[in-house]
């Protein structure tokens, strides 16, 4: 399943925790790459950094990206993600744990895929990443990259 | 018309006077022409007369030529002309008075026949070529009297010398005519010849008529009834006379009627002319009177017609003077009035400059406001009311030169009182002009406004402090607004997530440590996660409400009746299978943010809906009202109610009156609302019952006081 890897970045040790026990409690094997910020995560999907060496063809299937963030946050993220060509198409779900209205516009605009806000309720956050799951990761067709 | 008369018959007298001169000389020439001709015709006339001397031809020539001469070139000038009329007569006198004296003396001076030899010797002139005597005296009288003819002061003495001559003249012409033989010793020497007899009358006339202003002339040549007499009656009397003369002399002489009768004769013919020319004379006096006379009365008349209209219009101008008078009293009382007004004027200083800024007149204002006495102010410059500095600058002198250019100025600032201290001013300067123009002076009224500017400049001072703080609170206001954002950032960012690990690791121990947990065990970690799960709630809650009063706030007109009516709706879905009765009024229409006010509608609605939840069936009513004379909406509804003695709670957030579990919520939703309703300038209040029912009126727009929207 090294193909269909997920970059989750996430800088909370149990949100991690949390998303990782969802996943497996739903059934999604995929390999998950958890990066600890904005920095982490740009220098793992361009082979930067502690990240050097990587081969960089080989890009998560989707992106869990969190907002705020140590040294670098989402939204810079996803910014450096779009402006470059190889990565401009990745699909990136903005997983949060705000409603702010200024974060839902400046992802929409920066072009993420899906905004999901983390509810309060494990109950519900593990159902809302089964969903995430059977979506972006079974029915959602990526293009070829 | 008399006037030019007159002068015409000056100048026909003394143009007669020049030909007579002329026709003197000429005589004179024709006999020396006949003297050398040897023509006896022209030396002698008459046969068996005298003849004219060769001399006495020369002295003609002399003196007709100065006569001429000196009527054409007279005046008091001596001119070449004049010059040259004096000589002449001069050498008539000489030859004259040379014969005079070789009578006289018996002695020839060979003189007689100097230029011609003389044939004729008679009894009557036993000198051969010589003169009569009559006829030297006469030319020594004629000379003389043309030598002195221009001479004004001699007037007297040419006039004397020409009557004696003339005499002399005319006895020669009568006796000549009356064929009288001078045989007697007087005789003798006055016998003359025709000729020379008839050059000297001619010589008289010419004389007398040369100067027509003078002597007898100015009476024969006067205008008037004297001069018409003389002109008519004085050539009259001497024909007559001589004419009379002639007529005894006749009668004698073929005896016709004795001496004594003739006499007689001639005095009664002589009596009866004098006598018809006086009467025609009287009579040419009397029409002359009467016509006199009659322009006497007719000016008299003329005086009295004048006099009257001078009457009456003097009457007028003294009627005029006397209305003149009593205006001008009128306008010294008006104006004594005006000037005792402005004197006691105490509030402004009205004071007169003259044209250089002279003070020229002072009120009790001016005393008042600036200290100076009347007698101290007046005549000083006004300029010594100004600061050093303006002074200085010459800001007086500026203020007048534009006074006067635009005839006003008007100004504010700092002028000085005598002793010294400073007062705020306003002056109003005005020109004073004539009708012409000119400038007169200044009129130039002061108010003292310190008062007024301290109170403007207090508020002011006010003004800019209260918009210091108002600059000040609205940038706290701002930076609170940054920091409130921040912080709502910050909780729904941070402050949920500790929740979610509560809530997700307590479910982890439920799933993964099922088997070791008893029921107690169980129960507390599900009320770890309700609690948890309350709190995720609760922030939301908090933020949604902060949300309200953060941001911008919109304002069109929202139909509030459909506003309602979505909110109904969506409740209906979510919560189907309730018995509720909606009834929304049509045509609410408000002013406002249309979003906000969905969050009212739904947080109003969503409690009526709630809180008849325990009701079988329910009745939700929202319309529009009056309440205390504003325009009100409510939203009605038929459930639990409250207490009314906790109203004042309601609107409080996280104020609840009702247990959780009878009714869900967080309290947030009223505050909400009365928060939105506030920033739309309404209020929001509620009124009911326990189990009654609850009423929620709300007005939009309505509370501004009014002061803040004149200032809008």
């Amino acid at each position: 399943m090294k193909d269909k890897r997920i970059l989750l970045v996430e800088d909370n040790p149990d949100d991690v925790e949390l998303t990782l026990r969802a996943l497996k409690k739903n059934n999604i094997l995929n390999e998950v790459v958890v990066a600890r910020d904005g920095v982490e995560a740009v220098d793992y999907v361009f082979g930067t950094g502690s990240y050097e060496g990587r081969d960089i063809s080989e890009l998560p299937m989707i992106v869990l990206l969190d907002l705020k963030l140590p040294r670098m946050d989402g939204i810079e993220v996803l910014k450096m993600l779009r402006e470059n060509e190889a990565t401009k198409m990745l699909p990136v779900i903005i997983l949060t744990s705000s409603k702010e209205e200024s974060d839902l516009i400046k992802g929409y605009s920066l072009g993420c895929n899906s905004y999901i806000r983390k509810p309060v309720d494990f109950t519900q956050f593990s159902d809302t990443v089964r969903q995430i799951g059977l979506y972006w990761l079974l029915l959602n067709v990526p293009p070829t990259m | 018309m008399a006037k030019l008369e007159t002068a015409l018959n000056k100048g026909a007298f003394i143009r007669a006077s020049v030909w007579l001169g002329i026709s003197v000389a000429a005589i004179g020439l024709a006999v020396l022409a006949g003297w050398a001709l040897g023509l006896e015709s022209l030396t002698v006339l008459i046969p068996g007369h005298v003849s004219m001397k060769a001399n006495t031809a020369v002295s003609f020539i002399c003196i007709g030529t100065a006569l001429s001469t000196l009527t054409v070139y007279g005046g008091k000038g001596t001119s070449a002309p004049v010059i040259f009329a004096r000589a002449l007569a001069l050498v008539a006198v000489s030859l004259g008075a040379l014969n005079a004296l070789e009578y006289a003396a018996g002695i020839d001076f060979g003189i007689d026949q100097m230029l011609f030899t003389d044939p004729q010797v008679t009894a009557q002139s036993p000198y051969p070529g010589r003169m009569s005597p009559v006829t030297a005296l006469n030319f020594v009288l004629f000379g003389v009297a043309l030598y002195y003819h221009s001479d004004d002061r001699k007037l007297a003495v040419v006039n004397a010398l020409t009557a004696v001559a003339g005499a002399f003249s005319l006895l020669g012409v009568i006796s000549a005519l009356y064929g009288a033989i001078p045989l007697v010793p007087l005789a003798r020497y006055t016998n003359i010849a025709v000729h020379t007899s008839i050059a000297f009358v001619l010589m008289f006339l010419g004389i007398i008529f040369s100067r027509p202003g003078y002597g007898i002339m100015k009476v024969v040549s006067d205008e008037g009834a004297a001069g018409l007499l003389a002109r008519r009656l004085l050539p009259a009397v001497i024909a007559l006379e001589i004419s009379t003369g002639w007529f005894r002399l006749y009668l004698r002489d073929r005896d016709l009627v004795t001496r004594e009768y003739g006499a007689a004769l001639t005095t009664l013919v002589n009596l009866c002319f004098v006598v018809g020319f006086f009467v025609l004379a009287a009579r040419a006096l009397k029409r002359s009177e009467d016509e006199l006379r009659e322009h006497r009365e007719r000016l008299e008349e003329l005086v009295d017609e004048r006099t009257a209209e001078l009457t009456v219009t003097n009457e007028h101008l003294m009627a005029e003077a006397r209305e003149r008078r009593l205006a001008e009293k009128d306008l010294i009382k008006s104006e004594e009035r005006f000037r005792l007004m402005v004197k006691a004027v105490k509030d402004y200083a009205i004071v007169m400059l003259d044209p250089d800024g002279n003070i020229a007149s002072w009120n009790e204002g001016a005393e008042r406001i600036k200290g100076y006495t009347s007698s101290e102010a007046i005549g000083r410059h006004f300029s010594c009311f100004y600061p050093a500095g303006d002074r200085d600058a010459g800001k007086p002198a500026r203020e007048l030169e534009l006074v006067a250019l635009a005839g006003r100025y008007e100004d504010e600032g700092y002028r000085v009182r005598k002793d010294g201290s400073a007062f705020w001013a306003n002056v109003v300067i005005t020109a004073l002009k004539d009708d012409d123009g000119g400038l007169r002076g200044f009129l130039k009224v002061t108010r003292d406004i310190t008062e007024r500017k301290k109170a403007e400049d207090a508020v002011r001072r006010i003004n800019e402090e209260l918009e210091l703080r108002v600059a000040e609170r609205t940038s706290q206001l701002t930076s609170a607004n940054k920091e409130l954002e921040a912080f709502c950032y910050s909780v729904s960012h941070d402050l949920r997530s500790p929740l979610r690990s509560i809530d997700g690791f307590s479910q982890a121990v439920l799933e993964d440590y099922e088997d070791k947990l008893d029921d107690q065990g169980r129960d507390c970690l599900h009320r770890v996660r309700a609690a948890s799960q309350r709190m995720g709630q609760l922030i939301d809650d908090l933020l949604k409400l902060s949300r309200v009063t953060r941001g911008e706030m919109q304002r069109e007109s929202v139909d509030l009746s459909a506003v309602a009516r979505k909110a109904a709706e969506g409740l209906s879905e979510t919560q189907a299978g309730r018995q509720v009765e909606l009834i929304v009024q049509d045509g609410l229409s408000v002013d406002g943010d249309p979003q906000l006010l969905r969050v009212v509608m739904d947080n109003l609605i969503g409690n009526a809906w709630k809180f008849t939840s325990k009701h079988a069936s329910a009745r939700i009513e929202v319309g529009g009202t009056v309440k205390d004379g504003r325009q009100a909406y409510f939203v009605r509804d038929d459930g639990s109610g409250f207490d009314m003695a906790y109203s004042d709670k309601l609107f409080g957030p996280f104020q609840r009156l009702h247990a959780v579990t009878d009714f869900p919520g967080t309290g947030i939703g009223l505050a909400t609302v009365q928060r939105i309703i506030a920033r739309h300038g309404g209020k929001v209040w509620a009124e009911g019952a326990v189990e009654k029912g609850a009423t929620f009126y709300f007005t939009i727009g309505q509370d501004v006081p009014a002061i803040l929207k004149e200032a809008a």
